[in-house]
């Protein structure tokens, strides 16, 4: 049996806003551009109670409510805020998802025992709501539309319906609470069905015939024949572990602790499934309803806690606790069958000699450490070069991940190559006296020339039109320097020397 | 008696003196790598560079910065010869340098005995970022020699990178494009190199290449300075000119 969650904020844009609203005595609305003009889009208690509400006119509303106090709403930022609110739910489950503009839905199958018992856990819920002051209504069901309605129309701020009495409890509640289009309401209380109850006793044929397909699917939410699946804001992860306490934590060692009690019960399970982790995340819900997540990657399936503390450790400094931290989760993002040993370094260390086992040790090392420095340099930056087949002296290597498995080709060594080469070839200057390179200008630099060897002809792939063919040199400078420059391959050979543009590629040791 | 105790009290000061300039005293062959040229390894105090030391290869001060490759393939040298035979070295380079002096190529390091397989490379963003990695890998047991492209060097850094070096019998490099003039630090030994300048075709090895250093070695604890021109043939130090250049 499946049990859900429904959030309903109840005035989620003035509670965005406490700062600016004027007091509590006072009706309150916030605006914003509606088809027609100005419209209400938010209004506060005492607004709601003069009969305000959203999608009235401001006129209208100025005309009802002459000291109604109107600020411009946000819409777009109160959405991202819900967005942010609904990711820090994810300490109540991994699964919980936007529900329409004004809402969040959580599945909490499994996961009220974390809290002892459902009762205690909307408890909880509504306890956090209440000191973010935020209000809410809680409804927990079946299924997400029983819940859905349960929060909404109880009339309660916390609403438990019983597992396999939702259709029972939705009877009394008007057609709007199976989330209907307006129309649809409209048409169906038009012929007497007021009520849910109603609508259970009508033939489903002709009801569907009349109001569209809509109905039907509505009705069998309630009674879950009609699947409605959480697609949830982040992926839930198989392998996850929580810690919570009843006060924040604000200490960055108590942080650590945790950290540590996390990881360690994180391998367990990962050790009882033969998983390592490849993705680990560790999310830290704030008191204040933020979120702070870090995510590293490890380059082998790791089983190993004291390594993923310490890849955690490397970035924990830069996490913003704010007042304190409540829940704290550690998951495991992404696995890989564990074997027990790493492989695919394994020849790049074959040690010939006594010290193989010491070897096992140091590629493990070697993975460990590879982790720590992509976790902090980042993993596009750490890196091995690969002999690359190819005439383009750009394309002459790829990069590989540092863990990658090792190549089998070696550097080819037909010709003398530069040690270090300009990323973005650079225009110099060649004077020549007849077809003798005398002086060269780069950049600063002045100096004689004391040979040009060369040329030696590179040309792209022919599927690589793009590219030209490339004359390369090798410039000795009177100082000693020595260049790697090149000049377009003249197309007309006649073309001097001297006309050619010169470009400044790398540098020979 | 009294010339006995003398005796005894200037070998225990001395004793206390390296202790206090934490000059490596074991001269193991594991703990050392030689230039394999007996004309430097002669003039250095230990008889070759020790492994577990800090070593820096700059430009001379106010050169121009194409003089840095020539550093680079010093550097480049003593790394593979550090990891040689089967160990894994690391190239910690700047992102923020690459356009200026260029970045590492790698058909061009095969030259020096570093085997793609065998060579780590981290572009580091600072200064800071390249210190860390460098101290990371100094500890890892996987790792048999670090080279580190760093701009400016102060004496805690310098220090604390010695020390690590030291710890764990893991050489540290620091390649240094020197952009003004060299303040204190705490390595082993320091270098100056400059591009050798040898006549077109006069010595070529099999490649059919010509490498060449002027070395100065201008700081050395507990030695002399020297310079020597140095030739990188089939991937060997060889020095010619033999202690002709030395002052």
């Amino acid at each position: 049996m499946k049990r859900f969650v429904a959030i309903w904020l109840v005035r989620w844009p003035i509670d965005c806003r406490r700062q600016q609203t004027p007091g509590r005595e006072a009706p309150f609305a916030l605006t914003s551009e509606m088809s027609g003009g100005v419209r209400l889009y938010a209004v506060n208690d005492v607004a709601a109670a003069l009969g305000l509400g959203y999608g009235m006119t401001l006129a209208n509303a100025r005309a009802m409510v002459p000291e109604l106090v109107v600020t411009q709403g946000t819409p777009e930022k109160d959405a991202e805020r819900l967005l942010a609110l609904a990711d820090w739910c994810g300490r109540f489950s991994p699964w919980c998802a936007l529900d329409g503009g004004d809402g969040i839905r959580l599945e909490s199958t499994g996961v009220a025992h974390l809290f002892g018992g459902e009762e205690r856990m909307l408890a909880l819920m509504a306890g956090e709501f209440k000191k973010m002051r935020i209000t809410a209504r809680f409804g927990l069901a079946d299924t997400p539309a029983v819940a859905w309605a349960a929060a909404r129309f109880s009339g309660q701020a916390v609403t438990l319906v019983a597992p396999g009495e939702g259709p029972a409890f939705m009877e009394a509640f008007p057609v709007s609470a199976l989330r209907l289009e307006g129309k649809v309401v409209t048409g169906l209380e038009k012929i007497g069905l007021r009520k849910i109850s109603d609508l259970y006793a009508v033939p489903r044929a002709p009801l569907e015939l009349r109001f569209g397909r809509q109905v039907i699917t509505r009705l069998d939410q309630v009674t879950g024949r009609g699947a409605e699946p959480i697609s949830p804001l982040r992926p839930a992860a198989l392998f996850r572990t929580r810690l919570s306490w009843p006060d924040p934590i604000g200490l960055m060692s108590d942080i650590e602790i945790a950290a540590d009690r996390l990881a360690t019960e994180l391998c367990r399970q990962l050790e009882k499934h033969s998983k390592g982790a490849r993705k680990l995340e560790l999310a830290l819900y704030r008191a204040d309803g933020e979120v702070e997540r870090i995510t590293f990657g490890t380059s082998v399936p790791s089983q190993d806690p004291k390594h993923m503390i310490r890849l955690m450790a490397e970035r924990l400094p830069d996490l913003d606790i704010g007042f304190g931290v409540d829940v704290m989760i550690f998951s495991a993002l992404e696995t890989a069958p564990y074997r027990g040993q790493q492989t695919g370094f394994a020849t790049m260390q074959a040690t010939p000699g006594p010290a193989s086992g010491a070897g096992e040790e140091k590629k493990q090392s070697l993975s460990q450490l590879v982790d720590r420095l992509e976790s902090r340099i980042g993993a596009p930056h750490v890196l091995r070069l690969i002999p690359f087949e190819s005439h383009d002296p750009a394309r002459a290597f790829t990069v590989v991940p540092a863990m990658a498995p090792p190549s089998t080709i070696s550097w080819p060594a037909r010709q003398p190559r530069p040690i270090r080469l300009l990323p973005v070839p650079e225009r110099m200057k060649m004077i020549f006296d007849g077809s003798r390179a005398t002086n060269y200008a780069w950049r600063q630099e002045t100096g004689a020339v004391a040979a040009l060897d060369g040329p030696e002809r590179l040309s792209p792939e022919w599927w690589r039109l793009a590219l030209e063919t490339r004359d390369y040199f090798r410039l000795q400078a009177a100082t000693g320097q020595r260049f790697w420059v090149f000049t377009s391959a003249p197309v007309r050979e006649k073309t001097p020397a001297q006309d050619q543009e010169w470009y400044m590629h790398g540098f020979f040791a | 008696m009294n010339s006995y105790t003398a005796k005894a009290a200037f070998q225990k000061l001395r004793e206390d003196v390296r202790k206090l300039e934490r000059q490596p005293s074991g001269s193991g062959a594991g703990d050392m790598m030689a230039f394999d040229c007996p004309e430097i390894d002669v003039a250095l105090p230990w008889g070759a560079l020790p492994r577990g030391g800090l070593h820096e290869v700059a430009v001379p001060p106010e050169s121009p910065s194409s003089m840095f490759a020539s550093a680079a393939g010093f550097a480049a040298a003593l790394l593979g010869r550090a990891s040689a035979p089967f160990g894994m070295s690391v190239w910690c380079q700047n992102r923020r340098r690459a356009q200026k002096y260029g970045q590492i190529y790698g058909p061009g390091l095969a030259a020096y005995g570093l085997d793609p397989n065998r060579l780590l490379i981290v572009n580091a963003e600072s200064d800071a970022e390249t210190f860390w990695v460098m101290e990371e890998c100094l500890k890892s047991a996987a790792i048999r020699a670090v080279l580190g492209e760093v701009g400016e060097l102060d004496l805690t850094s310098s220090r604390r990178l010695q020390l690590a070096a030291e710890k764990f019998g893991c050489p540290a490099l620091l390649l240094r494009p020197q952009e003004k003039a060299p303040g204190n630090n705490a390595a082993l030994t320091r270098w100056h190199i400059r591009p050798g300048v040898t006549a077109p075709g006069s010595e070529k090895d099999d490649s059919g290449q010509t490498v060449g250093w002027r070395a100065t070695l201008w700081r050395c604890r507990g030695g002399a300075s020297g310079e020597w021109e140095i030739l990188w043939k089939n991937e060997a130090f060889c020095c010619h000119m033999a202690g002709a250049m030395a002052d």
